[in-house]
């Protein structure tokens, strides 16, 4: 096997994108340095091995940083979007308790059901702050969020107890929403995109 | 930075300009010195200058590299900084003085 075969074999232990942009002329490289070096010495193979092992795992290392920078960014604009769903569901939850309240008025309402509406009422209130934290790019808007959407799923849990006929439509509205918000609050996030730059040869 | 502060180079020049500059203490292997290039164009310190035959060697078409305008700032900032600091190092006797 020739020692350029090898080398292709090597270069195998970058990341495809890389060797896509840079292998014809690492091995261009290579080749030159077949030319200059006599390549049936131990030192020449421990020194394109040692190469290998210092700038392959750096560089998968740097490519998975830049997958996860990418996904970052899909999850920041999907929050401004489930924000701005939590907002409408927030205005829908109080105008719906509000309704069911006037309905209930006309006929008779027992106290576990005024109560279950109130809490209603109280949670949909503060889904819709959550929305309002999340759309506000500030850690202190994402703060309150949490601790919002954490409220808002108590007083559901809470209603849900007291009233245990709140409709399946309006439990998922409940739990899913606020448990989806905080999953993705507590995503690890990059702090920067900022291109990081190594140690730049002189 | 350095090495291609002269004008254009390819991976090969700027390889051999490392090990001469650094009076062969600093071998470059290509994925080191790829990966470097790749994070100088990502921080557009460097810019590609096309693909060409060296007319040194005569072969195959390879691709160079050049400082951007910001990449000769950048080397020149950091040179400056380099300098100061060597100074200051030889002020206080940290290495011996300017051989004539």
């Amino acid at each position: 096997m020739s020692a350029e075969r090898i080398y292709r074999l090597l270069l195998r232990a970058y990341p495809s994108d890389f060797r896509a942009e840079y292998g014809r002329e690492m091995v261009l490289l290579f080749r030159d340095q077949c030319q200059e070096s006599d390549v049936r010495t131990v030192g020449f193979w421990a020194a394109v091995i040692c190469d290998v092992a210092r700038s392959a795992p750096a560089l998968r290392a740097a490519a998975w940083r830049a997958r996860v920078s990418e996904t970052t960014r899909t999850i920041e604009v999907t929050m401004k979007l489930a924000a701005m769903l939590t907002v409408l569901v927030g205005v829908f939850g109080i105008l719906n308790a509000m309704v069911e309240w006037g309905a209930a008025l006309t006929g008779t309402i027992g106290g576990m059901h005024a109560l279950a509406l109130v809490l209603g009422v109280f949670a949909s209130a503060l889904l819709l702050a959550a929305g309002a934290g999340i759309l506000r790019p500030t850690q202190r808007g994402r703060q309150a969020a949490r601790l919002a959407l954490f409220a808002s799923l108590v007083l559901i849990v809470a209603a849900r107890l007291l009233f245990p006929w709140m409709s399946i439509f309006s439990q998922l509205v409940g739990f899913g929403l606020p448990v989806a918000l905080l999953i993705a609050l507590y995503w690890p996030r990059k702090p920067s995109t900022t291109a990081r730059l190594g140690t730049v040869p002189p | 930075m350095l090495a291609l502060a002269d004008g254009e180079q390819h991976g090969y020049a700027i390889m051999k300009g490392v090990a001469a500059r650094s009076e062969g203490t600093m071998r470059l292997g290509p994925g080191t010195l790829y990966g470097a290039l790749k994070r100088l164009l990502e921080a557009r310190l460097v810019k590609e200058g096309g693909d060409r035959a060296d007319p040194e060697r005569g072969d195959e078409r390879r691709r160079y590299y050049r400082l951007t305008q910001l990449g000769l700032s950048v080397a020149r900032a950091e040179a400056r900084r380099l300098d100061a600091m060597v100074r200051a190092a030889r002020r206080k006797k940290l290495i011996g003085e300017r051989p004539a």
